[in-house]
């Protein structure tokens, strides 16, 4: 009945394609025309015609804001249109000696052309030449290195990646400064031929990691990469899962941590989320502040990350199944609060959890979404129906209330977004399970999310490492952040190729020669 | 290729929403809301006038009366509504209680169970506890106590601390001044080796004057004896303590010396420690308690220096006596007086001389009064307590000896 159907390629994309293909030909008249086809009704494409040297006629193409103007003036236009004596033979030859370029490419196709132009770099383009010159005087306007929002710190670097390639790229180099940190790059996207590079320190990262990797990419055939979700969900191991199989991030300290564990980081041009694969499910309960901050705060604060975790998953669906079923569980005392609590309340415990929880999540949706100006109106009208309203108008019981601001906060604990999203997700499946089965659907709940959990790979990494399977020596930085001191090995998955971080297991002493 | 309506995509949602009517199907049948049933927090088990018929009464939650934060201190009323029904058995009464509540009954709470002392005379208890131990709700480690009068009097009380008397006897129970004996507890007793069994007996505390007539709580009073599941007798709060002491099961009790006449030393037990070792000699069978108990000093109402180690001594040797007396108080009442093993000598013996034990088991009735108890005591000061000399007296008065 519903037999697959041929795609039908665009017919217009496939001239195009034909067209970018061809050689510029000698005749200045010919390369114009063709490249004026191309940018037909793009008004921002500059077309500058001059006369080199009061002689050689010449073309000018550069899209206006993209590259530098007063550059262009000053050391190209200038030198171009300086009378020369005598005849040149070779213009490009000339010219090469004669702009004050730091830069400067040959073109030989319309490709070429294209891409140098969409960049930003101006193309020369003579007459009775075959080939055209690029000029590197690309500039545009973008954003300067800030404090990344997403991932805030109150110890640690306050740089973040911007949605520029070569600010991101030198970001990662200037912690990086190893030749063997490797970035190699690719263009995604039909219409939006976006920069990907992949970034790895060689003799860390698996050269298979990085071969699957670059296949992966490369068998990507998408018209737009406007951000880095793009790509991870083409590249992911299984798509169909909640739970974020790459890490997403904006921080340049946090990659370069990782690259150091043997790990990949793709960086995509236009977005300040890097991806970084493969990851395990407790990489993403880690901070960067944990490595920053001191060994026994960090591994204290981890532990209450790992608790907080599991309430912000079972929270409301124990509530439930324990008010619902097994309503000797509960000391009576407390039990008895939550009866008087519960009194006035016309519904069920499901209904009222279920009816709380996406009202939250409604209001925390809209306090995203909305300008920063409106969105403190939100949060307050929203204590105010959450909190103080629905408990008086007798809506909702007032230890409901708790439950679900408990789980909001635990949710917003989780270091990174992705994985409180996955976590949030997956609470209303709880809360179904724990209403109809008690706590027995809760344990049938967790115990689907954990099979699911040991099945998934991200790159061929198991998921739960070290966990399952299990690896004694990770557990320095699972559970407990271990001392520098003591972290002398790399994640073994990871990290194998160089398994050493540090000559040996030891700590700094005073030395002993003060004495 | 349309992902949503391809047929591998149809198939697995099938495949779901079957998978689900199997939660939805099954699920929910024992559901049930906090608001939808009536809290028991206490019941109480009394002889109905009619033959072979129990009254059961319990106390249930009245959520509507419990104060809570926002809606101002103090409910209309008493948080709890007592109601009663009389019945063949305990099930049979529940159920008829079931008729007069709007809500479920619901025994998972009910931490007290009072039995009433007609009925505990009357014997035949089991097919009670048989009940508080098969139905799935009534918890097995709720307190069980005999009252002196009627059970469902105590029921209807208003304690001036606690919320209900239910909660108010789960803490005098928990906090040990006298036997405290749980459902589990009690049935071991009673198919132990001794047959003998302890509950505490508890007594309406008169009210004071002023107060309303409910405004008042039971203590523990003393202790019931039973033999088998009836009744035979009951001791009183000091010889409860001597039989305590052999059970191993006392805590927080002062004990009382008097060095001189009319002056008194109290100590306060800080930890204690009761075995009871039995031999057979030549057909004579003994038991030997041996006590070891550290105390501290909390009051010293004599001129003795309490830090000098000849006082301490004679102190103890006194608390030794003391002790002592108190022992055999409660062994000639109730190993003598009653003739029944609630002190746990039966388990002693069997354990130690199993084939000794078979030749008597059958008639070890006869056998108990004859058992030679012996006790070996040893009372330590370890702490003179924060003051050394005995407050109000010159150094002269102090007497070091």
């Amino acid at each position: 009945m519903f037999r697959r159907k041929r795609f039908k390629k665009l017919d217009n994309l496939n001239t195009q394609q034909v067209l970018k293909q061809q050689v510029l030909s000698s005749d200045l008249n010919d390369n114009l025309q063709v490249l004026r086809s191309m940018y037909q009704d793009c008004f921002d494409v500059v077309f500058r015609t001059l006369l080199m040297g009061g002689k050689t006629k010449a073309v000018l193409v550069y899209i206006e804001g993209l590259s530098n103007i007063e550059e262009l003036n000053d050391h190209v236009l200038g030198s171009l249109m300086e009378e020369t004596e005598g005849e040149i033979d070779s213009p490009q030859s000339a010219l090469r000696e004669k702009m004050t370029i730091s830069k400067l490419n040959e073109v030989k196709t319309f490709a070429d052309c294209i891409e140098n132009i969409s960049i930003g770099n101006p193309v020369l383009l003579l007459d009775e030449a075959e080939t055209g010159l690029a000029l590197g005087l690309g500039k545009w306007e973008k954003r300067s290195v800030e404090e990344p929002t997403a991932e805030s710190l109150v110890r640690g670097p306050r740089e973040g990646f911007v949605e520029t390639m070569g600010v991101n790229t030198s970001l990662l180099r200037r912690k990086i400064k190893s030749p063997d940190l490797k970035m190699k790059s690719m263009k995604i996207g039909s219409y939006t031929s976006t920069d990907i590079v992949i970034a790895y320190v060689e003799g860390l990262a698996d050269q298979s990691l990085i071969k699957e990797v670059e296949n992966r990419l490369k068998r990507i055939d998408i018209d737009s990469v406007l951000e880095s979700g793009y790509i991870e969900e083409l590249i992911e191991d299984s798509p169909r899962s909640p739970f974020p199989q790459l890490i997403n991030t904006e921080r340049p300290d946090t990659a370069a941590a990782n690259l150091l564990e043997g790990r990949v980081v793709i960086l995509v041009d236009g977005t300040p989320f890097a991806l970084i694969a493969p990851i395990g499910f407790f990489s993403l309960l880690q901070s960067p502040e944990d490595y920053y901050q001191r060994a026994l705060v960090s591994s204290s604060i981890r532990l209450l990350r790992m608790l907080f975790m599991g309430l912000s998953l079972v929270l409301p669906a124990l509530y439930v199944g324990v008010t619902t079923y097994h309503q000797e569980m509960v000391p009576t005392s407390l039990l008895i609060s939550v009866a008087a609590s519960r009194e006035s309340v016309p519904f069920p415990a499901f209904v009222e959890a279920l009816l709380m929880e996406i009202t939250f999540e409604a209001l925390r949706e809209a306090g995203v979404r909305l300008p920063k100006q409106i969105g403190a109106a939100v949060s307050i009208v929203g204590a105010l129906v959450i909190g103080e309203a629905a408990v008086s108008a007798g809506l909702v019981s007032a230890p409901m209330v708790i439950v679900v601001a408990i789980t909001g906060i635990s949710s917003f604990m989780m270091p990174h977004y992705t994985q409180g999203l996955a976590l949030r997700l997956l609470r209303f499946p709880l809360i179904f399970l724990a209403a109809t089965l008690g706590l027995l659907g809760i344990m049938l709940g967790i115990i689907t999310i954990i099979v699911h959990l040991c099945t998934l790979r991200s790159f061929g990494l198991p998921y739960l490492t070290p966990i399952a399977p299990l690896q004694g020596r990770e557990l320095k930085d699972t559970f407990f952040r271990a001392p520098w001191w003591m972290m002398n090995t790399r994640p073994h998955l990871t990290g194998k190729f160089d398994t050493y971080r540090k000559a040996s297991w030891k700590k700094t002493s005073p030395s002993k020669e003060e004495k | 290729m349309n992902l949503f309506l391809s047929r591998k995509f149809i198939i697995t949602l099938t495949s779901l929403l079957l998978l689900s009517s199997s939660f939805l199907l099954t699920g929910c049948w024992d559901r049930k809301e906090v608001n939808d049933m009536a809290m028991v927090l206490g019941a109480a088990i009394d002889k109905s006038k009619g033959k072979n018929s129990i009254e059961l009464t319990i106390q249930t939650l009245n959520p509507r009366n419990v104060s809570n934060g926002q809606q101002g201190t103090g409910g209309r009323g008493s948080i709890i509504s007592v109601r009663s029904a009389v019945g063949k058995n305990m099930a049979d009464a529940a159920s008829k209680l079931q008729t007069k509540i709007s809500r479920q009954i619901f025994w998972g709470h009910c931490k007290i169970f009072i039995l009433g002392k007609k009925l505990a005379k009357q014997g035949g208890l089991d097919p009670e506890i048989d009940f508080l131990l098969r139905h799935p709700e009534p918890r097995e480690n709720a307190h069980l106590f005999v009252s002196d009068g009627k059970a469902a009097d105590v029921m209807e009380l208003m304690p001036p601390l606690d919320q209900y008397e239910g909660e108010a006897l789960r803490r005098l129970a928990q906090m040990r001044t006298g036997a405290a004996v749980t459902v589990n507890e009690f049935e071991e007793m009673l198919t132990g080796d001794a047959g003998g069994a302890i509950l505490p007996l508890i007594k309406i505390l008169p009210r004071l004057h002023g107060e309303e007539k409910k405004e008042t709580s039971a203590y523990i009073a003393g202790t019931a004896i039973f033999k088998k599941d009836k009744m035979i007798g009951q001791i009183n709060a000091r010889v409860t303590r001597g039989l305590l002491w052999l059970r191993d099961e006392i805590k927080v009790l002062s004990i009382t010396v008097y060095p001189k006449r009319r002056q008194t030393i109290a100590l306060d037990p800080i930890r204690q420690k009761t075995r009871l070792v039995p031999k057979i000699k030549n057909g004579k069978w003994t038991i030997t308690a041996k006590i070891t108990s550290e105390n501290t000093i909390v009051e010293n109402g004599t001129h003795l220096d309490a830090m000098s180690l000849d006082v301490v001594k004679q102190i103890e040797d006194k608390a030794n006596k003391a002790l002592n007396q108190r022992i055999n108080e409660s062994l000639s009442q109730v190993q003598k007086g009653m003739n029944v093993d609630v002190f746990g000598f039966a388990e002693a013996f069997h354990r130690k001389y199993p084939k000794e034990w078979e030749k008597v088991k059958d008639h070890w009735d006869k056998v108990l009064p004859k058992v030679v108890v012996n006790t070996d005591i040893r009372m330590r000061i370890r702490r003179p307590g924060l003051s050394t000399t005995p407050a109000g007296l010159k150094k002269e008065e102090i007497k070091e000896k």
